[in-house]
């Protein structure tokens, strides 16, 4: 059984999905990081 | 699969470093106390005041405060809601009724700390000139705290969610991955499903918690939405769950989109796998930062330790819970004809992990309760410390049937090879031992719940370790012998919100021991408060008195003498006091 081909466009569109991915990650972390500083200074 | 588990090495030494770099030492209070009364406790004075002005060492918020000025009838004498005072963010202000009439009056207060944790204190003033005896005022007892059991099982029902969320995640994504390839005709969308679900439930009991809980502070129905969003921001704990809520919702996206761009037949991760699972890890170490950041662990000294042995424990514990309910659920998804075969691809990987995360969770554990227990004594004498004993028991349980798990059944539905029919007793085994460790370990999240929701013990709690004796409630004559000397402690009449008399009485081979110096300092032992330190004069020959509205709440207070006689060394002498309304 072979695998199925993966086109360009779907390509493109699991980057996409895996850039926001990391996006939401960053910003759930400098969102911790924050509340942090806020409550440790 | 080697580049995904360095990449999680490097994301954890990055939140590590992160975390380590707003590392602050330094002395923090629990609690916010009172520092100053307008008018001051047990205080006669020849006009009725305007209005009570109360100023604490942080600035508490009006709309979760009470502020009460009841006569010795029990009736209200406030004349307007709580408000700030304009002149200094720490002082809160209540109007009173105006022209009071000659007598005392008690106020009783409750403010909200930034923690979330509800503090309380009475006192009372007597306008005069001839006010009279003071009354016996009934005064709320220490232990008396704001939590519910609807608080209770909101806040676990909370941590349960999440955390389970996480531990599924983590089963799915890096343990049970393999499981596709190794065993033909497996699936894991079960495992995604449950992940999904307690995600969802996640995402609806945060906010529920935080309605409680601002409901429970502001002395509202968790109905009044009107009323309780407006004030889910104003306290540091509301602002912290709203930013976990926040948080949460993006480890969603970013744990669904590993899961959508994931294809466990592959052993090789694409690199849109590889960038989208580390956003997720990401974003759930973000997720667990989030309750020591907002309770006890941000206001214990040190705080940058206690936050990360709180964010650890808490990782450890959601790997462990989460891997548990990933296999129950595995296992009742799998084919009879299969089951075996999986398990034994499954079992031991998540074996040795679960081990991993017990010994964390044993380890930050262990630290934390070194960090919160001012002494040993404080694990039985005090709530906090009961809590952490039930916990550590259950998890024991929790742990003994992990062992099972790890020598028994592990190496036999190893040595089953796939043979359903030689691996299905162990299968069966696995199936109720996990199920009665994931019972076991849900149990110790709910003391989890009840220990974030008691104070821990004050630091000062340690001094009754060496206190000479044990004395009250009611009147108190004490004879101890310290340095030599003889003293005897008098205290009169012991109450909590009334003016006492604090007197010692020094003598030395039987005769009055005259000129020495005697400071007396006040610590509540079950509270985090200021000292108070007063000096007492010689009122007659060795004799040392003062009388002193120091006894302003109820509870357990340390009344430490610190003696200079005029020829010899120094001492300190300690009495553990109770004092009741």
């Amino acid at each position: 059984m072979t695998e199925p081909t993966t086109t360009r466009s779907q390509i493109g569109l699991r980057l996409s999905a895996a850039i926001i991915a990391i996006a939401a990650g960053v910003a759930a972390l400098v969102i911790a990081i924050l509340l942090m500083k806020d409550a440790l200074v | 699969m080697a580049g995904v588990s360095r990449a999680v090495r490097i994301l954890v030494a990055l939140v590590a470093i992160a975390i380590g770099c707003v590392l602050l030492p330094g002395i923090a209070s629990a609690h916010a106390y009172l520092i100053r009364t307008v008018p001051v406790a047990s205080g006669v004075l020849n006009t009725p005041p305007p209005s009570v002005a109360l100023t604490y060492d942080e600035a508490v918020e009006p709309r979760f405060a009470i502020i009460s000025v009841t006569d010795a009838s029990g009736r209200l004498q406030t004349s307007g809601p709580v408000r700030r005072s304009a002149a200094n963010p720490d002082t809160l202000v209540v109007p009173l009724r105006p022209n009071l009439p000659e007598g005392w009056y008690l106020i009783y207060w409750r403010a909200i700390s930034v923690d979330g944790h509800p503090v309380q204190g009475a006192f009372t003033y007597a306008v005069g000139p001839n006010p009279g005896p003071a009354p016996q005022f009934p005064v709320p007892h220490v232990s008396a705290t704001a939590t519910t059991p609807q608080l209770l099982i909101a806040r676990w029902a909370m941590f349960l969610s999440v955390m389970s969320a996480i531990g599924l995640f983590v089963l799915r994504l890096f343990v049970a991955r393999p499981v596709v390839r190794r065993a033909p005709g497996t699936s894991l969308r079960p495992v995604s499903w449950a992940f999904t679900v307690a995600a969802v439930l996640g995402l609806l009991t945060i906010p529920i918690y935080l309605d409680v809980a601002t409901a429970n502070d502001s002395l509202r129905s968790v109905f009044d939405l009107g009323a309780l969003v407006p004030l889910y921001r104003v306290t540091a704990f509301g602002r912290g769950y709203v930013d976990m809520e926040l948080c949460l919702a993006l480890f969603c996206v970013a744990a669904w989109i590993a899961l959508w761009l994931d294809r466990p037949e592959r052993e090789q991760r694409s690199v849109a796998e590889l960038i989208a699972t580390p956003g997720a890890v990401l974003a759930a170490a973000a997720v667990l930062i989030v309750p020591g950041a907002t309770g006890h662990a941000a206001q214990t000294s040190p705080r940058g330790l206690s936050v990360v042995l709180d964010w650890a424990h808490l990782a450890s514990g959601s790997i462990w819970i989460g891997g548990l309910i990933g296999l129950l659920v595995l296992w009742a998804s799998l084919p009879t004809g299969g089951r075996v075969r999986a398990l034994s691809v499954v079992v031991p990987r998540f074996s040795n992990v679960a081990l991993a995360s017990v010994l964390v969770l044993l380890a930050t554990g262990t630290g934390a309760t070194i960090v919160h227990m001012p002494a040993v004594n404080a694990l039985w004498d005090t709530g906090y410390g009961q809590a952490i004993l039930v916990k550590i028991g259950l998890l024991l349980a929790a742990m003994a049937l992990a062992s099972a798990n790890l020598l028994r059944t592990k190496p036999r539905l190893v040595a089953a090879a796939g043979n359903e029919e030689r691996g299905k007793p162990a299968s069966g085994l696995l199936r109720r031992v996990v199920g009665a460790e994931a019972i076991l370990v849900a149990g110790a999240v709910f003391t989890a719940a009840v220990l974030s929701s008691l104070a821990p013990p004050p630091p000062a709690f340690a001094l009754q370790n060496s206190a000479l004796a044990s004395v009250g409630p009611g009147r108190v004559a004490e004879t101890v012998h310290r340095a030599g000397y003889q003293l005897q402690v008098l205290v009169s009449p012991n109450k909590a919100a009334a003016p006492d008399s604090f007197a010692l009485r020094i003598t030395k081979a039987g005769q009055p021991v005259r000129g020495a110096n005697v400071t007396l300092t006040f610590n509540h032992l079950e509270m985090q408060m200021p000292q108070q330190e007063y000096q007492l004069t010689e009122t007659s020959p060795g004799i040392y008195a003062r009388a002193a509205p120091a006894l302003i709440m109820v509870g357990k207070w340390g009344l430490s003498f610190q003696i200079a006689p005029k020829t010899g060394p120094a001492f300190t002498a300690l009495i553990v006091d109770q004092a009741n309304g």
